[in-house]
């Protein structure tokens, strides 16, 4: 089909000037059963406008594409796509010539065409001049607003505020008109799409204007008798705010009214954004009401609600008095790490270090350390996990000398937990874990628990666990490595279940790459050479290829006298796979 | 039509008002599935098990009539000027499939079929669900240049993987963008443009599968309301959730179950196991259709129904033979009228039922109650039911359209039209 496809545009752009021909060759391959063949015909616009010119586009062209509008979303999409490419062809005054087929696109019910269409109209509008925004822009948005079906309003909340940003006192005066008849739709989609759209005209408003036009409206959705129109209402406060400010009575009351809103879907998207109003309103506004209300929602009935408030605790803490902390917040929060829900106890876990730097050493002490400790005794993993991800935040402060005990006990308790996963995440945070506990500690307390994960059941944990020991032996330096680590590597090369000595050979692989030049003559090739005499060829074959690795790392004369003898003696081996992998190895050290 | 505060005294009134100004008459309009019948199908009328009508639906205009079947076919009619229906279009919506986890057919048979409720006059889309798969199509017309116009039906989306146990109902939000799916144990919700991704709001599963009592039957959504929602299910129960007041619509709002149910015996859970439900078209009350009886509950009143239509109390001696032949689990529909006056609903001997649902049931032979035979006009009258009770035919689904009394039934592989006579109408009834 390729082959048919790339023929016929090569024929239509060795026609241009054959205009009758060229359409004709189009329209007959939008006319065929061949869904493919439709949309390559498609893809092709700009060629065939290319090869028509710019006004037979305009003339012939366009108002064709009107007729085939009925087809496939994929070939709609498409064509609205191709269309925004012909700005240039019909030529900057005629851009509204573009205008009749999205028109028609904006009205579809597919939500990525419709989305497009629009996407389109408003970028051809952007660049065109005053008159033609005058002559045709505002008439289609006039056309859209009054149209039988809703798709097309849904556009026009979309279209309104950029076209209100260009619009002379008039002009204005009528969009917010129009918005504010699509916001009572009966249509629930509708008063969805300009519910979602007031912002965005909020952008282009000066505060006046919004707080006589359009603070009604702001009201009235955010009252909806739908909830997914309500919720909406969540981001207009916000964008509202932050031009008219926090004393605007009818906003307060509408804000007060979404905080204490029967649905908790509503609730929950204004924890998600009460951060964001706390920074819009002065200090006393803040305290006096934003605080009370969020304190609300860290005790709302539905744990959802209750685990997006704890998320933001620590952003709210900011704009508040570290007394006001202490006496709103933390007695809630007393509250929260003991909620029977693991998700907002878990939610609460990766926000309350958060507090730590704000409320200073003796609080923290006092206060959010004795949660810590408790919350790393939690039953639910996720928690215990959301403390450690954060502990850097708390040893800024204090240390780690009070964390210390509660914090080596809640690691090794994860370590030996029955989900492998659970045991994998431990390890990932072990090198965190490692530079807050420092050297020495780290040594004594969990350097034997590094070396025993090698051992694990599963493979993924005893992998993790070798590429552990290479980010550990990068934090401490090769001299801890040859004291700590190296020594229980070579005992386990002679454990007696060949999977552990296959886990010696990878750790091998890895730390070669950061250890010296004597640890690997020294120590890590004899130890591999001396597994080639192993009696499992699993074994065997591996011995080769980290062979392979380690001759980039040493000199040409040691690879001659102790590698290759090694690898040559293997290409004799019985198994096939071992023979193999000999020579791929031999091939690259004669290299 | 939303009722928000009507007096149930002065709704009654009105009611029964309405039933002595309309008759309770209903005529046979047309028959389909049947070979030569003009507005038939490809179907063939072999009455063999898979050309079963299994769903039936009206679109919101009423324009269209969708009829599901148990070979995974969907054929929809469409109204003429005269009243009939005539054949659309139809397709296969449903392929049979094989789950290889539990060694099981997944069945092509339509479950359920419901209308997207803000359609485009040009285009339509409907949902269908079999077992384990929801879809939903669109059907649009498409004029060729040679004048001719096709409809076309394409698959827009397919929400798949969302249920373990088989599914029952779909039902659409009255926001237009959600809808929820339900099974056996769990209701699902949707957002109709994510097929990749779906929320469970209601789990009624115990941990223990020994310990399963309850399964869910239907389920239906609010007319209005976007928020409320409710669940019948096999202990006779009707609950109701409201999905504002929590993510996790487990615990229900209200719970409407008849305490008074006499019956008792070992009978007594199989007959009390509703098969359907649906709130009325106003919106104030819901209806739930069990083995024996249909019940009308005011939504505010969770105490007790407020009607309780016996229509089937025949069939109480013969519960024996009924349970032997397996007839006594049929899942009968029950339908509203658009103006939320009248239920009907399908039984055996091909008879089905319309009731003046807010008339007088108190007594032992109600006269707001009518039951008809489908069939055509002059092949067989109404059974005595004390003699014969034939329960190979039985009109199992039902249908009405929204705005005008033409009802729909699906008899095994044939379907019917009725039309209510008006002839003595005495005069035009506004529904407040």
């Amino acid at each position: 089909w390729a082959h048919i496809v790339s023929i016929i545009v090569d024929q239509i752009s060795e026609m241009a000037g054959e205009q009758e021909e060229v359409l004709q060759i189009f329209a007959d391959e939008m006319k065929t059963e061949d869904k493919f063949l439709r949309l390559n015909a498609v893809r092709n616009l700009s060629v065939v406008a290319t090869a028509l010119g710019g006004e037979a586009t305009r003339e012939h062209l366009l108002p064709f594409l009107q007729e085939v509008l009925d087809d496939d979303d994929e070939i709609l999409l498409c064509i609205a796509e191709q269309v925004s490419n012909l700005t240039e062809l019909v030529g900057s005054e005629n851009t509204h010539s573009l205008l009749p087929v999205l028109e028609s696109l904006a009205s579809v019910e597919e939500n990525i065409v419709r989305a497009k269409a629009v996407e389109v109209i408003i970028s051809i509008f952007e660049e065109m001049d005053s008159e033609s925004v005058n002559s045709h822009i505002f008439p289609l948005v006039t056309r859209m607003v009054g149209a039988y079906w809703f798709t097309s309003k849904k556009s026009a909340c979309e279209i309104i505020p950029p076209v209100y940003s260009r619009s002379d006192n008039e002009t204005k005066e009528k969009l917010v008109e129009y918005f504010k008849n699509l916001a009572e739709d009966e249509i629930p989609m509708v008063r969805k799409s300009a519910a979602n759209e007031l912002k965005n005209l909020v952008g282009f408003m000066n505060k006046n204007d919004i707080v006589e036009d359009l603070l009604p409206t702001y009201h009235d959705l955010a009252h909806d008798d739908q909830d997914s129109v309500r919720i909406l209402g969540v981001n207009n406060s916000t964008a509202i705010a932050s031009v008219v400010g926090d004393d605007n009575e009818a906003l307060i009351t509408v804000i007060t009214d979404l905080f204490k809103d029967k649905s908790w879907r509503v609730r929950y998207a204004m924890a998600e954004k009460v951060d964001v109003l706390c920074e819009l309103c002065s200090p006393q506004v803040r305290q006096a009401f934003v605080l009370r209300r969020f304190m609300r929602l860290m005790k709302d009935s539905e744990a959802e609600v209750r685990a997006a408030s704890a998320r933001k605790i620590s952003a709210i803490a900011k704009g508040i008095s570290v007394e006001s902390v202490v006496e709103n917040i933390l007695p809630i929060v007393d509250k929260l790490k003991v909620d029977e829900e693991k998700y907002v106890r878990s939610a609460l876990a990766s926000d309350i270090s958060n507090l730590a730097p704000l409320l200073g050493g003796e609080i923290c002490v006092q206060r959010i350390v004795p949660l810590v400790l408790e919350l790393l005794k939690d039953e639910f993993s996720e928690v215990r996990f959301n403390i450690i991800n954060n502990l850097d935040e708390i040893t800024n402060i204090i240390g780690i000398e009070e964390l210390a005990q509660n914090l080596l006990h809640a690691i090794v308790q994860l370590a030996e937990d029955p989900q492998w996963r659970v045991r994998i995440k431990i390890i990932e945070y072990t090198p965190l874990l490692a530079s807050l506990l420092g050297e020495t500690t780290f040594t004594e307390r969990l350097s034997a628990l590094c070396i025993a994960w090698l051992g694990d059941r599963v493979f993924s944990v005893r992998q993790a666990a070798s590429e552990n020991l290479h980010t550990i032996t990068q934090l401490f330096g090769i001299p801890w490595a040859n004291t700590n680590i190296i020594p229980k590597i070579q005992e386990l090369a002679h454990n007696s279940n060949y999977l552990y000595r296959m886990t010696s050979l990878f750790t091998v692989s890895t730390l070669c790459a950061i250890v010296g030049p004597e640890e690997i003559q020294g120590i890590m090739i004899p130890l591999v050479v001396n597994m080639a005499n192993d009696s499992v060829p699993n074994i065997r074959f591996n011995v080769c290829k980290t062979l392979q690795e380690l001759s980039l790392l040493v000199d040409s004369n040691y690879v001659q006298n102790e590698i290759k003898p090694c690898l040559t003696q293997l290409l004799e081996d019985e198994d096939r796979d071992v023979r193999y992998f000999a020579s791929l190895a031999l091939q690259k050290c004669n290299q | 039509m939303i009722i928000t505060d009507v007096n149930k005294n002065d709704w009654e009134q009105q009611a029964n008002n309405y039933y002595t100004n309309t008759g309770n008459n209903w005529e046979f309009s047309q028959m389909f599935g049947e070979e030569d019948d003009a507005s038939s199908s490809e179907i063939s009328s072999e009455s063999s098990e898979e050309n079963c009508i299994s769903s039936l639906t009206f679109d919101q205009s009423g324009r269209f009539l969708a009829v599901g079947y148990n070979c995974g076919q969907v054929v929809v009619l469409t109204q003429q000027n005269d009243q009939t229906y005539q054949l659309y279009t139809e397709f296969k919506s449903h392929d049979s499939a094989f789950d290889f986890l539990t060694s099981m057919e997944i069945e092509e048979k339509i479950n359920m079929i419901k209308w997207y409720p803000f359609s485009n006059d040009k285009a339509q889309r409907l949902m269908t669900t079999n077992d384990k798969t929801v879809k939903l199509f669109k059907m649009w017309e498409h004029s060729s240049d040679d004048e001719r116009t096709d409809v076309i039906v394409r698959p827009w989306k397919t929400y798949e993987g969302g249920h373990v146990y088989n599914i029952n109902s779909v039902s659409f939000n009255s926001d237009g963008q959600l809808f929820i799916s339900t099974d056996d144990l769990r209701i699902n919700l949707w957002d109709v443009n994510t097929s990749t991704e779906t929320f469970g709001i209601v789990d009624i599963k115990p941990d223990n599968m020994d310990d399963l009592v309850e399964v869910i039957t239907c389920s239906d959504f609010h007319p209005q309301h976007c928020n409320v929602l409710i669940y019948a299910t096999s202990k006779g129960i009707v609950r109701m959730s409201d999905m504002r007041a929590s993510a996790k619509c487990d615990n229900h709002t209200k719970e409407f179950e008849d305490a008074d149910s006499e019956l008792g015996g070992f009978f007594h859970e199989l007959v009390s196991t509703i098969s359907d439900t649906h709130f009325s078209p106003c919106g104030r009350f819901l209806v739930s259709r069990d083995y024996l009886t249909m019940k009308v509950w005011d939504t505010r009143m969770e105490k007790e129904p407020w009607k309780v239509v016996k229509f089937h109390d025949h069939l109480i001696p013969r519960l024996c033979d009924l349970y032997e032949n397996d007839c006594i689990f049929d899942k009968f529909e029950c339908s509203w009228s658009g103006n939320s006056m009248r239920v009907l609903t399908g039984s055996y001997n091909n008879n089905f039922y319309i009731a003046d649902i807010f008339g007088d049931f108190s007594g032992g032979e109600s006269t707001s109650i009518n039951s008809f035979t489908a069939a055509r006009p002059g092949v067989v009258n109404q059974y005595d039911f004390s003699s014969q009770l034939d329960c190979s035919q039985k009109v199992v689904h039902t249908a009405w359209h929204p705005e005008e009394d033409i009802i729909a039934l699906g008899a095994n592989d044939f379907g019917y039209l009725y039309i209510r006579n008006t002839e003595n109408d005495t005069e035009e009834m506004e529904i407040v």
